[in-house]
């Protein structure tokens, strides 16, 4: 049987046009409907759990918040193709700059000038301090921590015959070194069973910033597009990269089981730079009080300057081509200003942006009295970590990461590591730079 | 003459009014973006680049000069070769074994099988835990058994080795398709060559492998190009702590850092989307010309039943 030249004409054009009108009309599904506007958070179940979604959707008929996965490879796309979430968890505020200057970031200042939930006076500024770039705010903290400051486990220091770190009188880094030295303990096969003190290559670019301030040096260039590669900013490296090439700290050769807190927490770890915040996570502990000691974070010489950093603070931004600002900013300010941001403040969880809310903080026992003191003391020393706008704290991570390796098995020298480790930073910061050209 | 002519027509025209939709979504989904990847590979696009240019060659440049993108692709095919030819020739002992008639011949292929079963992600953190040092039930067999006194970090120490042992744990696909295989050599040839009085061994030399022959070139370069894109492994069993960041954040060791795992590392953790595009393309012709290098030699010593006319 023939098929009429218009049938075929018909089946054809339906087969073509079926799918296309499926794709327009998924695609117009994002146009606005009737009802409250949606505001997507991008944000771990943790710091936003869904009774407080619940709880905000009740009192805010306006607004339907949603949370979405915190995921910042899918934010890249998502930017890319101009549909990230309205409001962002930011691991750490040092990336601010970089994204601010790719055009990604809400500046905030206006809003929170004047907003009526969050007073402007009482922003801690210290404490937030990463969360403004050339005198404009792109977001807040919500909560920072002294993540320089120390905790150690007093069973390590009695099994070490070492006495325990006073409350108030800073060690010096080559102290902290030392101590961990003694610290390490190996079994009779060589492997180390106990590890002195360990960081996580995020640590580094903050420790090192630390350390360049006390030292009056800067890590980048003045135009930030290299590093400065003078032998007072290469020792900085070399001294961190002794950790792991002694097996003091972690590394390739003798890896902590798990990450550096968890290891600290299961007795495998003397010394940790964590900080307050960390002091909430070991409270799962049942003999917390008596095991784990604090000192506050160490300087480079005694009597010398003392910098401490909050390890970018991990806070909150706002998504530049969000459609709804006004609304992403009544979330923002029920998230750092509302009943949600008091409930955080008396877990002692991190210290909270906003000076008011401090005084929500746990000091019912000793344990939480002293690592408060000690967060609070060191927050006056905060300095804003010397970072460049051309490469995000992952980046730099993932450098240290590749690098170190060799040296920890001996296959370069300490001047090649920081040779190599230089040079693909090198290479990062110029891809970065010329992506703004 | 007519109406074959409409016919013919006809036929040809059903032929592309049922093709149309999946020519179109290969089109759409598939032509244009692999097209347009290769056309960035030859800018300066960034996740956030402000100026599009044309660089020409110089990405590809840029990656054949350079050490580490070198090294990259030469522990590719260590990686590639090695577990390629031992999970084959695992796949063909196991096949060999359990074509006979033997007891619990249905329980071992599905136990050899099974493996292959189990998703990736959760059979390259099964093998994390295992190898893991001091933990891991590796060591603490090993260690009972006082074949070593000191736990060894297998993820560290040898990393490609443990990605190697993984990919031969889940030979029981190889052994599949040449279990298919031996079905397909004829019986009567064994029972001729046995009353000529041959042996197993030769019957096997002589009959079964040049009838399979095949089925392990097939084997062979599909296991090729699946290990050429090795990609998520390498990630999982990272010897390199981890802290509820993400699983792609920090690199993999030198040793498993494949093209592959280099290029998504590349593109989505350094933002250089033409860098990673352009080694994702080299990575493309390695695999392309190696494949055709492998299929050329390879055939030489392919029986077929099919008359060469060359």
């Amino acid at each position: 049987m023939m098929v009429k030249k218009s049938s075929r004409l018909t089946i054809v054009s339906t087969l073509l046009l079926v799918p296309l009108a499926i794709l327009l009309l998924t695609a117009a599904g994002g146009q606005e409907a009737e009802g409250p506007v949606e505001i997507s958070f991008m944000i771990t179940p943790a710091d936003l759990p869904d009774e407080d979604i619940a709880q905000f959707n009740e009192t805010h008929p306006n607004i339907r918040l949603v949370r979405t996965e915190e995921n910042w490879t899918k934010f890249v796309s998502d930017a890319m193709a101009g549909t990230a979430s309205d409001l962002m968890r930011l691991g750490s505020g040092s990336d601010v700059s970089y994204y601010v200057e790719r055009g990604l970031f809400y500046d905030m200042t206006e809003m929170l000038q004047n907003s009526e939930k969050i007073d402007f006076e009482d922003i801690d500024i210290q404490g937030n301090i990463e969360y403004r770039y050339q005198d404009r705010w792109y977001g807040l903290g919500k909560d920072y921590n002294n993540v320089s400051g120390i905790t150690y486990n007093r069973d390590i220091f009695d099994a070490a015959g070492i006495s325990y770190l006073s409350e108030t009188e800073r060690i010096t880094y080559q102290e902290l070194y030392q101590i961990a030295e003694e610290l390490t303990q190996r079994n009779e096969s060589g492997n180390v069973t106990t590890w002195g003190y360990d960081f996580s290559p995020t640590w580094i670019p903050f420790l090192a910033s630390d350390i360049a301030y006390m030292k009056g040096v800067e890590i980048f260039t003045p135009d930030k597009t290299q590093i400065n590669d003078i032998p007072e900013v290469r020792d900085i490296f070399k001294f961190f990269a002794k950790f792991p090439v002694n097996d003091i700290s972690s590394n390739v050769r003798n890896p902590v089981p798990g990450w550096s807190g968890a290891a600290f927490a299961a007795d495998r770890v003397g010394m940790v730079q964590l900080g307050y915040w960390f002091g909430a996570q070991l409270q799962e502990n049942e003999d917390y009080e008596e095991k784990y000691g604090w000192a506050p974070s160490p300087v480079w010489e005694k009597g010398g300057p003392i910098v401490t950093n909050n390890l970018g603070v991990t806070g909150v931004v706002m998504y530049s081509g969000t459609d709804h600002p006004e609304e992403a900013f009544e979330v923002f300010e029920w998230y750092i200003a509302g009943e949600i941001a008091e409930k955080r403040a008396t877990t002692g969880w991190g210290i909270p942006p906003l000076k008011s809310l401090q005084d929500e903080l746990p000091r019912n026992n000793e344990y939480n009295r002293s690592r408060l003191e000690i967060a609070l003391e060191d927050a006056k020393h905060f300095r804003q970590a010397q970072s460049s706008p051309y490469i995000t704290n992952t980046m730099w991570q993932g450098v240290w990461t590749s690098n170190i390796d060799p040296l920890v098995r001996g296959e370069i020298t300490e001047d090649e590591f920081v040779d190599n480790y230089f040079e693909d930073l090198n290479e990062l910061l110029e891809a970065g730079a010329a992506e703004l050209q | 003459m007519a109406l074959r002519s409409a016919i013919e027509r006809q036929r040809r025209l059903s032929f592309y009014t049922f093709i149309l939709p999946w020519l179109g979504g290969f089109l759409l989904l598939q032509a244009v973006p692999i097209g347009w990847g290769l056309v960035m590979s030859f800018t300066n696009r960034s996740a956030f680049g402000r100026n599009l240019r044309f660089v020409g060659v110089e990405n590809y440049i840029k990656l054949l000069t350079d050490p580490e993108v070198l090294y990259s692709f030469w522990t590719t095919l260590v990686f590639t070769i090695s577990s390629t030819l031992l999970a084959v020739l695992l796949g063909l002992l196991f096949a060999l074994l359990l074509e006979r008639n033997v007891p619990g011949r249905g329980a071992f292929r599905t136990l050899l099988f099974f493996p292959y079963l189990i998703p990736l992600v959760a059979v390259g953190w099964i093998f994390r835990i295992f190898l893991e040092r001091d933990t891991g039930f590796l060591n603490v067999i090993l260690m009972n058994l006082g074949v070593t006194d000191r736990a060894v970090p297998w993820l560290a120490s040898f990393p490609r080795a443990s990605m190697i042992v993984l990919l031969i744990w889940m030979s029981g696909w190889s052994m599949i398709i040449f279990l298919g295989g031996l079905s397909t050599v004829p019986n009567e040839l064994h029972e001729v060559a046995t009353m000529d009085g041959a042996r197993y061994f030769r019957r096997l030399r002589h009959i079964t492998l040049p009838l399979l022959s095949p089925f392990i070139l097939f084997q062979l370069v599909m296991s090729f190009i699946y290990a050429m894109q090795e990609f998520i492994r390498p990630f999982i069993m990272n010897p390199r702590p981890m802290r509820g960041v993400q699983l792609t954040d920090s690199a993999p060791p030198p040793e498993t850092f494949f093209v592959m795992a280099k290029a998504y590392h590349t593109i989505v953790g350094q933002h250089r989307f033409a860098l990673g595009l352009a080694l994702l393309w080299i990575l493309f012709v390695a695999v392309l010309v190696l494949t055709m290098l492998f299929l050329r030699f390879g055939g030489v010593w392919v029986y077929s039943e099919v008359e060469d006319k060359r």
